[in-house]
């Protein structure tokens, strides 16, 4: 028989450390439970500051070249920030008297009206669309083939689909650069749109890189909740089904419900602008997060099936499990870590906070889990 | 249970052909690993495509061919508007023009030369006399000027219709004026004689000549004026049968004189009517000439309306140029949006083609070929930038980013396994499993086309982090096992025990990460379906890799111990 001969007999000093911290929970359990509970409430209510960054720009490498350049000419230019309206015929829209063709005298004094509302606005630097020409001319001639002649005999040809179904507006504003900034001007120019006249089966829709970010903000916030609730509930069921007890899948889910409280509430407290990348994290948290409350209660099931005490099961298993679980914690909250030496903030910003989820996760789960068991245990059993 | 267990058996009796096999696979990823693509993070490439504005922004690139991204060449130098500066940024300009996927270019040299008749001002003064004349606007004027044309055309041709009408009713008013005269008389003729006659006085019979051919001349007076038909008939049939009685009345004066009274009454009360009838007819010809005075007034105001178009019209032709094509110049200053106030930065704004990843690289690269091929003023220092430079220079850094982050990471976990085994060889046995783990995603990711994106470069550090967890597991229970067992005892318990937990491990992340892939943003969707792979592919090492390696390894080790 061949036997590890090197392998190390005698505790190390994390289970040393891991053993004395078994004991104190023994002691104060039911206080440091309250404590945690507490600790989860306060930090938890931060999370009603939490604010997304949906602005790629500040979310690359601010030392790039380009961006760089980007951000000095940005002091010097006002606008620069391209919003597209397309005014098209509906399809499938059917009405009498409705254009048939963009170019309808009617299309183009709706345009022209929705131009000279669009350059009203405060933040709006120029707007340019075929109802320029007639901008310039003063008014809309009514009649379509001398429209149609105008137009033709203009550099405005690129702003028509070849069918001419559809003309494009071009809006050049200075979107500003904080979130309510661009919902504001966003909200402006879907205002205008709506009050404008429009001929029957014309719609107007509106684009660029600004409502973007508005229709991002509000699906990185709906992704956040949805896929944190999905995971929620089906790890959850997963417990039930492999535990075969609500109990114990309530005694691994309630720490790790817990850290995700401290860690969204801490930043939520701190005002940390959450990153695109980062609207995942309650999912991966909680699937990254699960199986640390896994090890220490099947352990300590273990030591109890064995026949030992509470206290004597929880200062055997703590030590034990822990420190393979603190290693594992450990080397992810590392890995994680490494992403914030990049230069990249959403990366970077990924990586902390992860990291900082993870370390939430392990010290809920190496602290508070072994005092829940102890309370649960003392009041009825965790079977 | 059992089947695990018969697993872990035959991998502690045979661990060499678990490795083997593995090695087969890893060898024939490994090829495909090196095809990994990247692409760039837009807000096209991150958001479903189901929504209003994404659509869009997808009909924007369909049917105008349009990027949302744009590119800007920056020009610094003391002064951007000096006349190497101009030269320079105007040839930059006219070459851009012809790179393929560049739709516009919006560059101060162009406006410049434009608004010097094409060319380009060779020194400063000229240069600044166009600047201060402004800027030339590309208007279609003609057609206004034509229909002004026509409204002056029609509103002559209706003045001139109007003066006809004008005099022909003067022409009608005097006519019916001088008729009423003329039958006015005509009574007045037959009461003075109506009146002799009732008096008993002898009457001329050259009177009744005279009132004979009086009668017959307002007849013809009547047949040739303007009055209305029935009117005109009415009238002359009314004169006939007053001739036919006058003629009747000169026959029955001579045979009787009693009855000379009465036809002197009956005389009287016709001339009267004629009189009657003049006063009627006057009155029309006063209304004919009030209504021809009305007709003098209109023209008066077509007349004010031809000016009025005509005003409009020469109005229009300074401003739009029309027939004798003069530009219209008004006051924006050329310079608005592409030079500084201080004039050291200027830029040239280019609008693009909507590509694919791959030409819009091709393209920011010919961009900054023309760039470095267009000799600049020696002090001038150019630069590129722009949501589109941007996005293409951010997915150049995808790989090193991953390079950096998944070495950074390596070390990092290398350091803390081997503390927290106290043994470098254990330490580095444990990060077998993600070394394996990592080289098969990113062949898979080779193997199906799955580029990567800078919002998930750091994928594979967060993998190898999670992944070691695995690894940790079966070397940390082999140790403990290994205090009191032999190696392939040791491994086959090891194996068989940490099985089921991290098989549970792995499911519960996988379900995190897949609930990622629910979300609606694809930066998410994509970041959870290369975790979730990226956990399943370490998991798999972690149960064949990990302990086979192990095993063999720390036999080796054991075997080199005992010969020393």
């Amino acid at each position: 028989m061949i036997k590890g001969v090197e392998m190390p007999e005698k505790e190390t000093p994390i289970e040393r450390a891991l053993k004395k911290i078994a004991e104190f929970q023994v002691k104060k359990a039911e206080k440091l439970v309250l404590i945690a509970i507490t600790a989860s409430i306060i930090l938890g209510i931060g999370m009603i500051h939490l604010t997304f960054n949906t602005n790629i720009t500040k979310e690359m490498p601010q030392n790039m070249k380009s961006i760089k350049l980007q951000n000095e000419i940005n002091n010097d230019f006002r606008g620069g920030k391209v919003l597209f309206i397309i005014v098209s015929l509906k399809k499938g829209c059917y009405a009498t008297n409705m254009p048939t063709d963009i170019r309808d005298w009617r299309v183009m004094e709706s345009m022209l009206s929705l131009q000279k509302e669009l350059e009203k606005e405060t933040n709006v630097e120029k707007v340019v669309s075929p109802a320029t020409i007639f901008e310039n001319m003063g008014y809309v001639p009514k009649n379509n083939e001398i429209i149609k002649k105008i137009i033709s005999n203009s550099e405005m040809s690129d702003f028509f689909s070849r069918d001419y179904s559809s003309a494009l507006m071009i809006v050049d504003a200075n979107t500003g650069s904080s979130e309510k900034d661009v919902e504001r001007l966003t909200s402006d120019i879907k205002n205008d749109i709506s009050h404008v006249e429009k001929p029957p089966c014309v719609e107007y829709q509106l684009t660029g890189d600004a409502p973007i970010r508005v229709v991002l903000l509000n699906l990185l916030i709906g992704d956040m909740k949805r896929t944190f609730v999905i995971a929620a509930i089906i790890i959850f069921f997963l417990l039930v089904l492999l535990r075969r007890s609500i109990i114990q899948a309530v005694l691994i889910m309630t720490p790790l419900l817990m850290g995700m409280a401290w860690t969204m509430g801490t930043l939520g407290w701190l005002n940390v602008h959450l990153s695109i990348a980062v609207a995942g994290i309650g999912a991966m948290l909680l699937g990254l997060g699960v199986e640390y409350g896994v090890f220490v209660l099947e352990r300590y099931l273990e030591e109890r099936e064995k026949g030992k005490s509470i206290e004597e099961a929880i200062i055997t298993s703590v030590p034990s499990v822990c420190s393979s679980i603190f290693g594992s914690g450990t080397t992810t909250i590392v890995s994680f870590l490494a992403l914030a030496t990049v230069a990249f903030p959403m990366i970077r910003n990924l990586g902390l906070t992860l990291g900082f989820g993870i370390f939430c996760m392990l010290f809920s789960a190496v602290f508070i889990e072994p005092c829940l068991i102890i309370v649960k245990d003392k009041h009825g059993g965790v079977k | 249970m059992k089947i695990i267990e018969k697993y872990a058996r035959f991998l502690s009796k045979y661990p060499y052909v678990v490795l083997a096999i593995m090695l087969v696979l890893t060898g024939f990823l490994a090829n495909y690993a090196k095809q990994v693509q990247t692409k760039s993070m837009t807000y096209k490439n991150m958001m479903p495509k189901n929504i209003e504005v994404v659509n869009t922004l997808y009909k924007l690139g369909d049917e105008f061919g349009i990027s949302s991204s744009n590119v800007i060449i920056v020009v610094k130098d003391k002064n951007v508007l000096s006349p190497a500066d101009l030269r320079y940024q105007y040839i930059l300009g006219k070459k851009l023009e012809n790179v393929p996927g560049v739709l516009y270019v919006d560059d101060v040299a162009f406006k410049i030369a434009e608004a010097n008749n094409g060319s380009l001002p060779t020194n400063q003064g000229d240069i600044d006399y166009v600047l201060s004349k402004g800027i030339t606007m590309k208007v279609n004027p003609p057609n206004v000027y034509a229909i002004l044309q026509g409204m002056e055309n029609g509103t002559a041709k209706m003045k001139t219709g109007n003066e006809k009408i004008e005099k022909g009713m003067e022409n009608i008013s005097m006519s019916l004026g001088n008729l009423s005269v003329m039958l006015k008389s005509l009574g007045i003729m037959m009461e003075s004689m109506g009146n002799e006659m009732i008096n008993g006085e002898k009457i001329n019979p050259e009177k009744f000549n005279s009132l004979l051919n009086a009668i017959t001349m307002v007849n013809e007076s009547i047949y040739y004026s303007p009055l209305p038909f029935q009117e005109k008939i009415q009238l002359l049939y009314a004169l006939n049968g007053i001739k036919t009685g006058v003629s009747g009345l000169i026959t029955g004066l001579e045979y009787s004189q009693e009855k000379t009274i009465a036809l002197g009454n009956m005389l009287k009360s016709t001339g009267l009517m004629l009189e009657s009838i003049g006063e009627g007819l006057s009155k029309m010809a006063l209304g004919m000439k009030k209504m021809s005075n009305a007709m003098r007034m209109m023209n008066k105001g077509y007349s004010g309306l031809e000016k009025g178009f005509n005003g409009v019209k020469t109005l229009l032709s300074q401003f739009y140029g029309v027939k004798n094509v003069k530009p219209k110049t008004v006051k924006i200053p050329i310079t608005e949006g592409l030079v500084n106030s201080e004039k050291n930065i200027a830029l040239i704004r280019l609008r693009t083609a909507d590509m694919s990843e791959d030409q819009r690289t091709e393209l920011i690269r010919e961009i900054k070929n023309v760039i470095a091929n267009t000799p600049a003023p020696s002090t001038a220092n150019v630069g590129l930038t722009g949501s589109e430079a941007i996005y293409m220079e951010m997915r150049e850094q995808v790989k090193p980013i991953m390079q950096k982050t998944s070495m950074i990471s390596f070390i990092g976990i290398l350091i803390t396994v081997c503390l927290l085994f106290y043994s470098i060889r254990h330490g580095l046995l444990s990060l077998t499993g993600i070394l394996f783990g990592v080289i098969w995603v990113y062949g898979i990711f080779g193997l199906f086309h799955i580029a990567m994106s800078p919002q998930t470069s750091g994928a594979l550090s967060m993998i190898m982090g999670v992944g070691i967890d695995f690894g940790i597991q079966v070397v940390n229970r082999f140790r403990q096992e290994a205090r009191e067992k032999d190696l392939e005892k040791s491994m086959e318990i090891a194996v068989s025990k940490t099985f089921f937990p991290m098989l549970i491990t792995t499911l519960s992340a996988l379900i995190g990460f897949r609930a990622m892939s629910l979300g609606r943003v694809t930066v998410l969707k994509a970041l959870g379906n290369m975790m979730s792979l990226g956990i399943l592919t370490c998991f798999i090492a972690a149960i064949t890799v990990v302990p086979s390696t192990t095993l063999l390894v720390d036999k080796a080790w054991e075997k080199i111990k005992t010969r020393i």
